[in-house]
């Protein structure tokens, strides 16, 4: 034992010496970033804080809700991470609300955060007027994929319009393809839901539905949208019960199935599916002129001890460097949260997304939002398209929820 | 007999358990109850609001549904385990070779975990890969099995799959019970001349009562505590036409930032529990009293 305590000494010196500056407490980030792509980014933000003289360390979960869960449970007991990344919006809310966050202000002020990203993102970092998380991404949700030869071996045009949308199902049905590549958790069924709603109302009907203006249900937009969903569910396959994203994606990709709404992950983390515009490509939904958005980052949580703010403080300052934030983007495949950045700066789906957002109507995506609003949107959606209720059901515990 | 100084030496040994089955077992309990009526959401709050989390808990459609599930699993995977496991039983007891070798093919998916089981059963049920689409390869191209799609039958695809996993424990209680009947019965049996199959039914399974209690018992904790084989199998799908009250609980607590309703739930989970089994249990030890 004494040999033990002995060596471990020796080797905290021999470390402590090879330390260039001032040896700070790990970082330990929490995060759900695992696929090829997702790790390249993470490399990236841990090289630009490594240089800044932290010292490295992350705990992967396979979710956000692991690892949301997982943080809040330390937190509970006295050791909790330094810092959370996460869709920013609800949870943010709920952790902050929690008083599990840590006053930012003093980095984002010597740091200029203000000034390096637009004041609509500047707002999902803040709660109640003080910083206290990092946005760093901002995912564009509504991508509409398509297999290029699939529709070929159809004869399908690609669609710009719902109807034509919904012929162009007809014919892949009738040409032996599954038109529509869908999966069985009920966020999947969700997200297909955004695009029913923007063919139907456009951002502006989502935006009012998602912040709980309960009028939106009055003029039958929102009844025609669930007649529409529900139109859909003869061109997916039997297969779909309980199948994962990716499972859903391969379907798409491997040339089984046409068309597939997902977000911007779906595009990233399989370096074999080659590039966007070979056998694949992505649209933003056609039908309408929006993107919905949820921002990335990270939260930071309140620790205790100097050496852990300050390696905060210094884990904060990486990822809200403008240029780190651009190279990750680029290795995620999706924008970067500063304001900094150019079109020329990427290519494939990003590229577009930047285009896309200089001409449409960014609208907050449900996963952006309060928990609850999720929730009645899934919930309602689940149980409409699985059979389990009727339209005005639906309806009625949709407009309930919000 | 004990006398007082090992009496004390025992009290002593026992304490520390005590302690932790109370604090950690009853103290919990306690407290999650307590929880149901506070204000928490996403941490533990202690502000009471009265019976607020019960009001909005009975007013979701989705506890109703995992609810409902409960009994429905339940009522189908203590019986259909029962009927099985003491058919088996019988069925072995009358063996007079290979015993050994089937009931520990019997026994075999006991040793499996319920994720193990779900997990299989979700690829020999899943429409497009497994039962039906074999059906079909081999040529009958209308063959239709698609339970675990369906948000009627979802449920009793997790019967099938607790049923395999089940049947063979019960199986073993109650061959161990028929095994320790006094062989004169038997005998008795013969002199007068009653066929086989009586023999049991009439004659040997009424007395295996306490066998049965044991086996309600164990199948009954197994169905509210239910909640691995169905989030292996179906996750609560499709929509959420097979959820189940643990995982309602799981989802609340964890997922949805809804402590208080997840703890609500939680109570309704055990209120239920104690409500049949008490006045079974109850009834069961009267009997032997008279």
């Amino acid at each position: 034992m004494m040999k033990f305590k002995k060596i471990l000494t020796a080797t905290a010196m021999v470390l402590s010496m090879a330390m260039p500056l001032p040896a700070f407490a790990d970082t330990d980030v929490s995060h759900n970033w695992n696929a090829d792509n997702e790790a390249e980014t993470m490399r990236i933000f841990r090289e630009k804080y490594e240089s800044l003289g932290g010292v490295w360390k992350d705990t992967a979960f396979p979710d956000t809700q692991e690892s949301i869960t997982s943080a809040k449970t330390r937190f509970i007991g006295g050791n909790p991470p330094m810092a959370i990344q996460s869709a920013l919006g609800g949870t943010l809310q709920d952790f902050a609300e929690g008083g599990l966050l840590q006053n930012m202000d003093a980095v984002a002020k010597a740091n200029n955060w203000a000034a390096n990203v637009s004041d609509s993102i500047a707002a999902v970092g803040q709660y109640d007027g003080h910083w206290v998380a990092a946005p760093v991404f901002v995912d564009v949700i509504n991508w509409m994929y398509t297999n290029n030869e699939v529709l070929a071996a159809a004869g399908v045009e690609a669609p710009n319009t719902w109807t034509e949308f919904k012929a162009a199902l007809a014919a892949l049905k009738s040409a032996g393809y599954t038109g529509l590549a869908i999966g069985g958790s009920d966020w999947q069924e969700a997200i297909l839901f955004d695009h029913v709603i923007l063919g139907v109302g456009g951002a502006e009907l989502y935006d009012a539905m998602m912040t709980g203006d309960k009028s939106v249900f009055d003029n039958g937009q929102v009844r025609t949208a669930l007649e529409e969903i529900m139109s859909l569910a003869e061109y997916t396959d039997d297969g779909k019960a309980g199948r994962s994203w990716n499972d859903t994606n391969t379907l798409m990709v491997t040339g089984k199935a046409g068309f597939f709404f997902m977000g911007p992950w779906a595009a990233g983390g399989y370096g074999d599916l080659g590039d966007e515009g070979g056998n694949w490509s992505c649209r933003l939904t056609p039908w309408a002129s929006a993107l919905t958005v949820v921002p990335d980052g990270f939260q930071f949580i309140a620790v205790k001890s100097d050496a852990d703010k300050a390696a905060q403080a210094l884990f904060a300052a990486a990822v809200m460097d403008p240029a780190t934030q651009i190279a990750a983007a680029q290795a995620k495949g999706t924008l970067p949260a500063t304001n900094q950045a150019s079109a020329s700066d990427f290519s494939g789906c990003p590229a577009k997304a930047v285009d896309a957002m200089a001409e449409s109507t960014s609208v907050t995506h449900w996963n952006g939002h309060a928990s609850d609003v999720g929730s009645a949107i899934k919930d309602s959606i689940t149980a409409l398209w699985n059979g389990q209720m009727d339209i005005d059901a639906a309806l009625e515990k949709m407009r309930a929820g919000l | 007999m004990l006398n007082s100084r090992n009496k004390v030496k025992a009290a002593l040994v026992l304490i520390p358990t005590v302690i932790v089955v109370f604090y950690f077992i009853w103290g919990f309990a306690v407290y999650t109850a307590f929880l149901s009526f506070t204000k928490s959401r996403f941490l533990p709050n202690h502000e009471i609001i009265g019976f607020d989390n019960y009001i909005l808990l009975f007013a979701n459609d989705r506890w109703w549904v995992a609810y409902s599930n409960m009994f429905i699993f339940g009522a189908l995977y203590i019986g259909g385990c029962i009927i099985l496991g003491a058919l088996l039983a019988v069925l072995l007891d009358r063996l007079t070779k290979g015993e050994t070798l089937f009931r520990t093919i019997f026994l075999y998916p006991m040793s499996l975990s319920l994720v193990v089981t779900g997990l299989a059963w979700q690829w020999i049920l899943n429409p497009t890969s497994g039962i039906q689409q074999i059906v079909r390869t081999a040529g009958w191209d209308e063959f239709n099995f698609n339970w675990v799609a369906s948000s009627d039958f979802a449920i009793y695809t997790i019967v099938f799959a607790a049923l395999w996993n089940g049947t063979g424990l019960i199986m073993i209680l109650f061959l161990a019970g028929i095994k320790s009947i006094d062989d004169e019965i038997w005998k008795a049996a013969r002199i007068d001349q009653i066929p086989v199959w009586r023999i049991y039914f009439n004659i040997i399974l009424p007395q295996l009562r306490t066998v049965l209690l044991t086996a309600v018992m164990l199948l009954g904790f197994q169905v509210v505590r239910s909640f691995d084989v169905v989030v292996a199998l179906t996750n609560g799908g499709p929509g959420y036409a097979s959820d189940v009250p643990a995982r309602y609980v799981f989802e609340y607590f964890f997922q949805r930032s809804k402590i208080g309703q997840g703890a609500a739930a939680a109570v309704m989970m055990v209120m239920t529990m104690i409500l049949i089994v008490l006045p079974y249990l109850y009834y069961e030890i009267r009997r032997k009293e008279i």
